[in-house]
């Protein structure tokens, strides 16, 4: 009618294009859609919700609950827009206990699908299939069926064929899901979960209502038994859960969960009042992991942000951010792994990772040099004397500037004749040659060497047998790409077999890192494997597993060397097919020429 | 407090104890060092919460008291002063003076009572054994003790007392060392983990001489005294893994060679597997072993070295530094090693004496 009159360019849209353009808020993707449905299943007091999808749910998405069911009118009826038995008024809004609550999905997601729902009330004899196509109700009928209800949703997207465009591969589509629903099993342990993909068994909670058990399913069982309770109340918030101790950490946020009033939220306000306690407990680039309820009466929050309702903002966001912090350190601090200037205190069981007072033994044999930058500049102030005396005159080779601000890597053999003076911040080698002063990344070198090392193979690379097999427990999406990956982590010296369920055995490691923390290599290496796997939608070559693995394998920055080590290790770059780039494409080496410095204190 | 005493006795008692002083703590009192007035002597007392030293120097007592100054400065001046009688005194404000001739110095201390007193350690669980063995038993099984941090139980050493016998085992996730010693003035029963670091310690306190060292044993500390010094650790605590099962039991294969001989090869063949993962093999044909390492980027070494042999042939590979360190700490002319297969642990051990057992590790020969 609005399209008669031609002067008037504002018109409401019609029901279909509402539902469509929410479902672009709401439904992204095949996770989005199962977030919404397992809402609604738990908000109907379901204890049991299995999940079955086909092709990461492009094809298929069939959610089936015990819950209290629908009754036929209502099947109807939840189809509409803004239908919903959540809130009756506004004022509701803010007392919101539910987890959905905005009527807005089951319409949304119907008017993108082909949609049925199969429900029945526990005392109605017969049940209720509604069928639903593109948003239209195309029959309504009898069906025989437990209490509870079953929402199908196939082929997600068939009539917005630019939004179809955008789905992942199912194995991206996948992760996403394992990554929700792993979500839900921390927030929801009395529910028992089962995640189907093309009929097979991917994810089984236990449902005992044990959030122990939950952390064992979703982190895997080292991860579980490294955690430690946290518990705590500030004015109208309380929060409880778990924190690993720092012997545990990951290389990245992934084991980080945080929920308000059990809904899965993220805000930055909550994960710097992690960091705040941690801070100083973990190097840099580790994570500890982190599960946190923060319970708060439903008018303190606001989690009407955002459709997808994953943001969240507190009504005093400092209150939330003390309540986080200090609980986290009393935790960390009551099983005494936090630093304290505490008295001689009797062991208890994991002192001696506290930082300040920690038992560190001293690296055997040569110690030279330190962060002591006295000593630093001194080494290089004696170093810089003496060559001087030596009557060097080179061309100046369009080598680096440190003098201008950009410092751009060296090029041509600038590691001829090179000696090392010393270490600065536990990150960089500094040292000199004829052309002048160089500064090597120890983590990026390393890096390149053991590249090298690992794509050559051949006879250089050996296996030193563990005494005591290393058992690695882990979560199920680890287990799959490592069971995936096996032959090429054997091959890079990792002598690992699977061990009964997500679990594997570790009976020898890489020589080259038998000196270090071969654990941590591995699952570093492992976990960032699962992550290529799943987050970056490839499908993981063996080039990228020898990136990754010599990446974990290299020395970090903050590991202290000695002056042999970083002597060995400048000698061996110098060898490398590539000395001055690192696999990731980062500058190894930067100089500053003879020339260069001496133009610096006005000598020329 | 006033004392007087000889330079060359307060600056030698300030280096002991200052031992456990192990890095800079942020918390000044923790660098200082405690002197305490006693009976015609100086008590001096260094304790970092990990590790505490005292001893006692003569000195003649003018004022009782106590007071504490930063250990490193006070060393560091004494280090430098003529060699006669040190006056020190501290007043009320814990300004400590030194006097030495015509030297007056004045440093800022710190009030005795802030000081940590090292904690009483109960004699209830203890034994004697002399200086010389002591010195072995920690050099012998210190070697096999984890330098990597993430594995705090693997960074000291398990030390078993039972009966008039103690054990000490040291290991790391690829070998493992283990030490047995009968013993005097036993009392009690313990197990217990010492770290590296107090062994490393009383290590360089100990003579090669008959000498005792008295070691008492407390839930979560260890004391050792030798002579006038006592030395005071916090133990490991945890569980140590149980060593007994990574000891291969009795085996067929059984090869003898004398220890220099063997030491001699694998040193210089350690030359070239340095370059290739320390990585060296080991081949017996009739009476002889081979020992082969090579590397692509250096060359090839071979030698060859006698030994008695019962059973079949084998090849194994080891790491050359594991062999070396036990080598040269097993002081006897000979050594038995038993080798199950080339990816099953070696058991090596001195010949003629069982009171030291080495587990090592292969390597795989791929």
């Amino acid at each position: 009618m609005n399209t008669t009159q031609p002067d008037n360019i504002i018109s409401i849209l019609d029901m279909d294009t509402a539902n469509k353009i929410a479902a672009g808020e709401v439904v992204e993707r095949p996770a989005s859609v199962i977030k919404e449905l397992v809402e609604n299943s738990i908000d109907a007091q379901a204890t049991e919700i299995t999940i079955e999808i086909a092709d990461g749910g492009k094809q298929l998405i069939r959610v089936t609950d015990n819950g209290i069911g629908m009754s036929r009118d209502d099947a109807v009826i939840c189809l509409q827009r803004h239908a919903t038995s959540k809130i009756r008024s506004a004022e509701d809004l803010f007392a919101i206990h539910t987890l959905g609550f905005r009527g807005e999905a089951l319409p949304s997601i119907a008017s993108v699908a082909r949609f049925a729902i199969i429900t029945r009330r526990e005392g109605v004899d017969v049940g209720t299939m509604v069928n639903c196509d593109g948003g239209e109700v195309a029959d309504i009928s009898d069906k025989g069926t437990p209490v509870g209800t079953s929402i199908s949703v196939s082929e997600l997207f068939y009539n917005v064929p630019a939004r179809q465009k955008f789905l992942k591969t199912a194995q991206t589509e996948l992760g996403h899901i394992v990554e929700l629903l792993n979500r839900f099993i921390v927030s929801h342990p009395c529910v028992d979960f089962t995640l189907l993909h093309n009929d097979r068994q991917i994810l089984r909670s236990s449902g005992s209502g044990k959030l122990e058990d939950a952390l064992l399913t979703v982190f895997g069982r080292d991860a579980a038994e490294a955690v430690i309770p946290i518990t705590g109340t500030y004015g109208p918030y309380t929060v409880r859960g778990f924190v690993s101790r720092p012997s545990y950490s990951k290389p990245n946020r992934a084991g980080q969960l945080f929920y308000v009033n059990q809904r899965y939220v993220r805000n930055r306000n909550m994960i710097h009042a992690l960091d705040d306690a941690y801070r100083g407990i973990l190097p840099q680039g580790r994570f500890p992991l982190l599960v946190a309820f923060i319970e708060v009466a439903p008018d303190l929050v606001d989690v009407n942000v955002h459709p997808t309702k994953i943001e969240v903002k507190f009504v005093k966001e400092w209150e939330v951010h003390s309540l986080l912090s200090t609980s986290i350190r009393e935790a960390l601090s009551s099983s005494a792994v936090a630093p304290t200037g505490d008295d001689f205190l009797p062991p208890a069981q994991h002192q001696i990772q506290r930082p300040e007072f920690a038992y560190r033994p001293q690296p055997s044999g040569v110690t030279h040099t330190s962060g002591d930058l006295t000593a630093f500049r001194e080494a290089l102030a004696a170093r810089i004397q003496t060559s001087g005396d030596v009557p060097v005159t080179l061309p100046d080779d369009g080598v680096t500037n440190l003098a201008s601000s950009e410092v751009a890597p060296v090029v041509g053999d600038m590691l001829r004749d090179v000696t090392v003076l010393a270490q600065a911040r536990n990150m960089y080698i500094v040292a000199q040659n004829q052309h002048g002063i160089l500064i090597i990344d120890q983590h990026v070198a390393h890096e390149r060497i053991l590249y090298d090392r690992l794509y050559k193979q051949g006879n250089e690379l050996h296996v030193q047998r563990l005494m005591m097999p290393l058992t690695l427990n882990l979560s199920h999406r680890e287990a799959m790409v490592v069971e995936n990956k096996l032959s090429d982590l054997q091959s890079l010296g990792f002598e690992i077999e699977p061990f009964g369920k997500d679990a594997f055995v570790v009976r020898g490691v890489p020589a080259l890192v038998a000196e270090r923390n071969y654990e941590q290599v591995i699952r570093d290496t492992i976990e960032e494997l699962t992550d290529l796997t799943l987050a970056k939608r490839l499908v993981v070559q063996r080039d990228s597993i020898i990136t990754t693995t010599a990446c974990k394998m290299a020395v970090k920055a903050g590991d202290r060397l000695s002056l042999d080590e970083m002597s060995r290790l400048v000698s061996d770059l110098r060898k490398t097919s590539n000395p001055y780039l690192c696999p990731h494409g980062r500058p190894i080496v930067v100089s500053l020429s003879n020339r260069e410095l001496d133009k610096m204190f006005g000598r020329i | 407090m006033r004392a007087t005493c000889a330079r060359k006795d307060l600056h030698h008692g300030v280096q002991v104890a200052s031992r456990a002083i192990a890095g800079r703590s942020a918390w000044p009192i923790l660098n200082n060092v405690l002197i305490r007035t006693e009976e015609g002597h100086l008590r001096l007392t260094a304790f970092d919460l990990e590790l505490g030293i005292e001893c006692t120097i003569p000195a003649a007592i003018a004022e009782e008291g106590a007071l504490t100054v930063p250990a490193r400065l006070l060393a560091e001046v004494l280090s430098t002063l003529p060699e006669a009688d040190v006056e020190i005194s501290a007043d009320e404000q814990s300004a400590v003076e030194l006097k030495c001739q015509k030297s007056d110095y004045n440093l800022l201390g710190l009030p005795a009572d802030e000081f940590r007193q090292l904690p009483e350690i109960p004699d209830d669980r203890k034994f004697t054994i002399t200086q010389g063995a002591l010195r072995d038993i920690i050099k012998q099984t210190i070697l096999s003790v984890s330098t990597d941090e993430s594995r705090a139980i693997l960074t000291g050493v398990l030390l078993e007392l039972k009966e008039n016998e103690i054990k000490f085992v040291g290991a790391d996730g690829y070998r493992l060392a283990l030490r047995t010693a009968t013993v005097d003035g036993a009392a009690g029963e313990a197990s217990c983990i010492v770290p590296r670091r107090a062994l490393d310690e009383i290590s360089r306190m100990l003579d090669d001489d008959d000498s005792p060292v008295v070691v008492s044993i407390a839930e979560s500390q260890i004391k050792f005294v030798v002579g006038g010094i006592v030395l005071v650790s916090r133990l490991i605590e945890g569980q140590f893994p149980n060593y007994e099962r990574a000891i291969p039991g009795e085996c067929e294969r059984k090869l003898t060679m004398p220890t220099d001989d063997l030491l001699q090869r694998v040193r210089r063949a350690s030359i070239v597997a340095r370059e290739n993962a320390n990585r060296v093999i080991m081949k017996t044909e009739e009476d002889r072993m081979i020992i082969t390492a090579e590397s692509g980027d250096v060359g090839k070494a071979y030698e060859e070295l006698e030994v008695v042999k019962e059973g079949d042939d084998i090849e194994i590979a080891f790491n050359s530094k594991y062999l070396l360190e036990f080598l040269t700490v097993v002081g006897s002319e000979g050594i038995v090693m038993e080798l199950t297969g080339p990816l099953n642990s070696g058991k090596m051990a001195p010949v003629g004496r069982d009171d030291y057992t080495y587990v090592l590790m292969p390597m795989q020969i791929v």
